[in-house]
């Protein structure tokens, strides 16, 4: 069983469509990181997957249906929104309380939960603060905080680390990585591509509201990302010098770029014809392309590009 | 339906009107004690339906305080949850929509006891009423806490500013209790403003509410009963409805 499985999800604001016909799921304990640009769809995704929007198609919650089974699929998901939503009437820890009452906690379970919580996240000092004197960073860390107060199974996180400063943020993903290692399913959004690629095993990169790859990160890495070998030489290689199929050859003075595909297989034949012409290398360095660069490369590019990726939801579950 | 999710919603809202207790308690308890004073005062010789005017204003004080407070407890409470988005989080809790209507509701009669109990103990310094039929008080009172905070609800599930809950208390509410029978018997009125009050549900409310302790009435009692039920029905069943589709609230 999966712990969040969507089927044709559709979702309209009027006249313009925010998600086309997605289908996806997301494993249990893994760790997905659902990225996109901005109006890409994710959100909206997520919001359906809450019950916060109204929806055509089907989305279910360790099997669970999130509209008829409501109540149910509820207990299973943490929740952490863009936008901060705090009760302004409350204090941290009387927000954690609160909150854990109304997943229906018992009272002793409730206060054991709350000082987990306001230990993990570092609020025990800040504990009666009321919510609206929290710095951006403080109130960040009391969403989080309060998705989970109710140890759910899943947790959904939609750009959680924004308003962090970096070391708060690299808490964070230590926490995350804590958390997903004792067998949470996290799903998460973030702006910062960096930080899905350091935390998340599965990426589903999502463009105007449909997905255009998702798969494991080794393989979306190995079959999207390019490679990059950078050259250094001892004089300009000639521009007509190297000639390789498929890769796009940048010479600048005594630098000379090769990126694309399998160029790790292809570097020792350009560099063996480089040296044949009688020309020295200095430095030779080979990269895999960021998954930034792919997700701005592809994210770029026109969606029916999809296709040509081959890397499509059906693929994936063909091949599971 | 979850106990405990119920219970931490009222118990949230009643958390609410302690931390506002100088805007939600003492404001209609003093308008309260006003009204006793000047009238006490200038109509102390009046008396109407065969009460003294006092003991006559002090049912339609409570009434007119209980259902502003219930009204005001749901509307500002949900819009406010609106408006910090602080809906989204009790809609992502697995609490049933039955389960929230009723914990606002509730949320709402016990705000409208607690204001009522207080303008009651103030109106002791000025007479020191009788209850004649307590079964009367309880409907009445019941009946009305829970429509005026239906009605509050459907107004903050529609309402898109702080402004739009000013207008409809200033334009309806305000206006149906002044003109409901709260300071004046509607048999004082003419005619035809006397069956233009008949089309006015608060004065049903009132005058029910009077029957509870004065055991005097300015209507048909029966009308009362069964206009005063069918609108309360009617108006919770179409917010039960609303908050089931999520009317102004999932799109």
């Amino acid at each position: 069983m999966h712990a969040i499985e969507i089927k044709n999800l559709k979702k309209s604001y009027k006249n313009e469509v925010a998600v086309k016909d997605m289908d996806f799921y997301v494993e249990k304990g893994d760790f997905f990181g659902f990225i996109g640009p901005n109006g890409a769809g994710k959100t909206t995704t997520i919001q359906c997957i809450m019950g916060l929007l109204k929806f055509d198609g089907k989305i279910s919650i360790f099997g669970n249906d999130n509209v008829i089974d409501y109540i149910e699929a509820r207990k299973l998901i943490g929740f952490s929104p863009q936008e901060e939503n705090l009760d302004p009437f409350l204090n941290v820890e009387q927000a954690l309380h609160f909150t854990a009452g109304y997943y229906g906690l018992k009272k002793d379970k409730i206060k054991e939960r709350v000082e987990l919580m306001l230990k993990d996240f570092g609020l025990v000092k800040h504990r009666k603060k009321n919510t609206r004197a929290l710095s951006g960073g403080m109130k960040r860390r009391l969403l989080l905080a309060r998705s989970l107060v109710h140890d759910p199974k899943i947790l959904i996180l939609d750009e959680p680390t924004a308003a962090m400063d970096v070391e708060l943020r690299q808490d964070f993903w230590k926490l995350m990585k804590r958390i997903n290692g004792e067998g949470k399913t996290i799903m998460l959004t973030s702006h910062y591509i960096e930080e899905v690629e350091q935390l998340c095993n599965t990426i589903c990169i999502v463009n105007e509201g449909k997905i255009i790859a998702m798969d494991k990160k080794e393989t979306i890495m190995q079959d999207l990302s390019n490679q990059e070998l950078k050259i250094k030489t001892n004089k300009p290689v000639p521009s007509d010098l190297i000639k390789v199929e498929a890769c796009k050859i940048i010479h600048e003075n005594t630098h000379t770029l090769v990126v694309g595909k399998d160029i790790r297989k292809k570097a020792n034949g350009i560099i063996k014809i480089i040296e044949k012409a009688g020309i020295k290398i200095e430095e030779i360095d080979i990269r895999n392309e960021s998954l930034e660069k792919v997700f701005l490369r592809i994210t770029q590019t026109n969606a029916n590009q999809s296709e040509a990726l081959k890397i499509t939801p059906e693929i994936l579950k063909d091949k599971k | 339906m979850s106990r405990t999710s119920f219970a931490y919603i009222v118990k949230r809202e009643l958390y609410r009107l302690y931390t506002t207790l100088s805007q939600s308690l003492f404001p209609p308890i003093i308008s309260a004690l006003l009204f006793l004073t000047i009238f006490s005062f200038v109509l102390k010789d009046k008396s109407t339906i065969g009460a003294p005017f006092t003991e006559f204003l002090v049912p339609g004080l409570i009434m007119m305080a209980a259902i502003n407070s219930s009204f005001t407890s749901t509307s500002f409470s949900l819009f406010l949850s609106k408006w910090t988005k602080q809906i989204q989080l009790i809609l992502t809790t697995p609490t049933s929509y039955l389960e929230l209507v009723s914990a606002y509701l509730v949320g709402a009669i016990l705000r409208s006891l607690i204001v009522s109990i207080g303008i009651f103990l103030v109106t002791l310094f000025f007479v020191v009423p009788s209850i004649a039929h307590v079964w009367a008080l309880a409907y009445y009172f019941l009946l009305a806490c829970i429509l005026f905070g239906s009605i509050g609800i459907i107004l903050a599930l529609k309402a898109e500013t702080f402004e739009h809950l000013g207008v409809v208390t200033t334009f309806f509410l305000t206006p149906l209790t002044m003109l409901g029978g709260v300071f004046y018997s509607i048999k004082d009125l003419p005619l035809w403003f006397q069956k233009i009050t008949l089309f006015n549900p608060v004065f049903y409310f009132v005058d029910g509410f009077r029957y509870g302790l004065l055991g005097a009435t300015d209507g048909p009692l029966g009308i009362g009963i069964a206009v005063t039920f069918i609108l309360t029905a009617t108006t919770v069943a179409s917010v039960v409805y609303l908050m089931k589709i999520g009317w102004k609230v999932k799109y």
